[in-house]
């Protein structure tokens, strides 16, 4: 019995040994080795200031490894990205913003990873406080990637920030300018996601100015154009919450359910929309009852 | 193998079921093939994402679970799912049979005879088929009722959710409890088929025959068996507590990884719990029948 265990043993160690050896080059070990770097990479960013020097050497170093030793592997650009990270995170930020630019001339054809180097670069500025050279730097985003979701929400981003930091005059001019940009944008792009999530973002740019019908018939369009659940529910939880508490009239969400139901016969999410109707009416006469009886 | 102890008394059955499996360790080596057997395919699965296995396994995998099963770490969020499949797999068609061989070996050393692996496999093999429908019945108990309690007890939950306060309370120690009442009824189902694979084997009988004798055999002593299996079973609680926590102890520190290393250490502490609960029951039931 002792061989036979010794036999069984043997077989499962051997094997492991085995296939480990036989992929020691491939991306599930890279994936395994970026992964532990971000991991230490996430633990320095809780309090960047109380790590020592010679820890950020250590996870560029790791990154390092990965680019040097598999130079061919698709995970290359992303450990790059993470290198000029680990010199942003240390506030050496000119450091970082070096290492962000070499990627955008080493992988130009790379849109999420151009994407994420600029994006990076702008948040670096901003860190610094160069609010001018970050703005640059979104305004380039928003020029060559337009399309994706970083450059979508650039527009209503800066807005927000003049918003954050107490510039209420530039924070108007900068929504006025995203709202025009977004309208174009859905127009240009109907029935996709660039236009839907544009037609969001317009809806969140009125939600700032605090102008609900505009909110509400973009809310509207909306649900007319993407009749998708996932879609949906998160737009029909907005319009009730717009006219229950901003509005306080039940009628406005009732007439635009009945509206949307009214553009096709066969809208797909008609059930969902009469029982929102249904409920919303119930409420409303309860209200009703509620308010006839106190008097 | 001592042949008597105090009648329906649940720790010295047990104590000499210990004592039985020290003294005489082949009646573990059935089990033992049982837990290479998932060893081996636990393996399998771990290497599964990578070349070359990746080159077989990955279509599968992806049809499956998705692109992201075959990358790191979130391939081992998928694995446990992998391997309880392939452990319902291995339950069925070599599981039941190896828990066969333990019983039967268990009776020869009773008798004081000599047996090894190769007569025991000789002499079971004609009821393999027996066997394995008696694991089909049992499974697809074993499976089913864990799979309603988990059913029953998250639709309690959704409607404990819309009710905040101390009924929050409730369903937050009902969630750590969650996989404790699987374990439990996981016993409850091993305690109502204690005996039918040991009358399959020691008499020799049909799996419909048997079915019925089991149940007749276990209502004399339902209470004492199921303590009798309840007791090593709790070795499992802990190996239970700390899967379920597996997300928080990743968070935390510990590699991804983490996952494979529990389910080793659940293989082998299955494998003392079965080597545990057979001997005892097919020992209670050998003294009954002698008693006859």
């Amino acid at each position: 019995m002792r061989r036979t265990f010794l036999i069984l043993s043997g077989i499962l160690i051997g094997l492991f040994i085995v296939l480990s050896l036989l992929d020691t080059k491939g991306e599930y070990i890279i994936e395994q080795l970026l992964w532990r770097a971000n991991k230490r990479l996430v633990e320095c960013v809780r309090s960047p200031e109380v790590v020592p020097d010679k820890v950020f050497a250590q996870i560029a170093g790791q990154y390092q490894k990965i680019i040097q030793e598999h130079p061919k592997s698709a995970l290359v650009p992303s450990a790059h990205l993470f290198l000029a990270r680990v010199y942003i995170v240390k506030k050496d930020y000119n450091a970082g913003r070096k290492k962000l630019n070499e990627v955008l001339e080493k992988f130009p054809e790379n849109t999420n990873i151009c994407v994420e180097a600029l994006v990076t670069i702008g948040s670096s500025y901003e860190a610094e406080g160069n609010w001018t050279q970050a703005l640059e730097t979104y305004g380039k985003l928003k020029q060559e990637y337009p399309l994706t979701d970083f450059g979508l929400n650039i527009p209503y981003y800066i807005a927000s920030y003049y918003e954050r930091n107490g510039h209420f005059e530039n924070a108007q001019i900068a929504l006025n300018e995203a709202i025009g940009y977004y309208q174009k944008l859905s127009s240009e792009h109907p029935g996709s996601a660039a236009g839907l999530k544009s037609m969001r973002l317009l809806a969140n740019c009125y939600i700032a100015k605090k102008n609900w019908t505009e909110v509400l018939s973009i809310l509207e369009k909306i649900l007319t154009q993407y009749p998708n659940p996932e879609v949906a529910m998160p737009v029909v939880e907005a319009i009730n919450k717009i006219s229950t508490f901003q509005l306080k009239d039940y009628d406005v969400a009732i007439s635009i359910y009945k509206r949307v139901l009214n553009s096709s016969p066969h809208y797909p999410l008609s059930g969902l929309i009469k029982k929102v109707i249904s409920t919303l009416s119930e409420l409303k006469n309860k209200e009703m009852a509620g308010s006839t009886g106190k008097k | 193998m001592p042949r008597t102890f105090p009648e329906k008394q649940v720790v010295p059955l047990l104590k000499s079921a210990v004592n039985a499996l020290i003294e005489n360790p082949i009646i573990l080596y059935p089990l033992c093939i049982g837990a290479f057997i998932q060893l081996f395919v636990l393996e399998i699965l771990y290497f599964a994402p990578r070349y070359p296995l990746s080159e077989f396994f990955g279509p599968l995998i992806r049809h499956r679970w998705g692109e992201m099963a075959m990358h790191y770490p979130y391939n081992f969020f998928v694995l446990p799912k992998m391997f309880y499949v392939a452990q319902v797999g291995i339950y069925f068609f070599v599981g039941s049979f190896l828990s066969a061989l333990t019983i039967y070996i268990i009776s020869v050393v009773n008798n004081d005879g000599k047996i090894t692996l190769r007569l025991a496999v000789k002499e079971m093999l004609p009821r393999y088929v027996h066997i394995f429908l008696a694991g089909l019945i049992f499974g697809i108990a074993f499976f089913s009722l864990v799979d309603v309690c988990q059913l029953i007890f998250n639709s309690s939950l959704l409607l404990l959710k819309s009710h905040p306060g101390r009924l929050q309370s409730i369903k937050q120690l009902a969630t750590l409890g969650a996989p404790i009442l699987s374990w439990l009824a996981g016993v409850f189902v091993t305690v109502i088929f204690a005996f039918y694979i040991p009358i399959i084997v020691l008499e020799k009988k049909k799996f419909l025959v048997s079915l019925g004798e089991n149940f007749r055999f276990l209502w004399k002593s339902f209470w004492f068996v199921f303590f009798v299996v309840l007791v090593p079973s709790i070795l499992y609680v802990p190996v239970l507590l700390l899967r379920g926590n597996i997300i928080k102890l990743v968070n935390d520190n510990a590699s991804p990884g983490i996952e494979v290393f529990l389910i080793i250490i659940s293989i082998f502490v299955t494998l003392v719990i079965d080597g545990l609960v057979l001997t005892a029951t097919t020992t209670y039931y050998l003294l009954k029948r002698e008693n006859k």
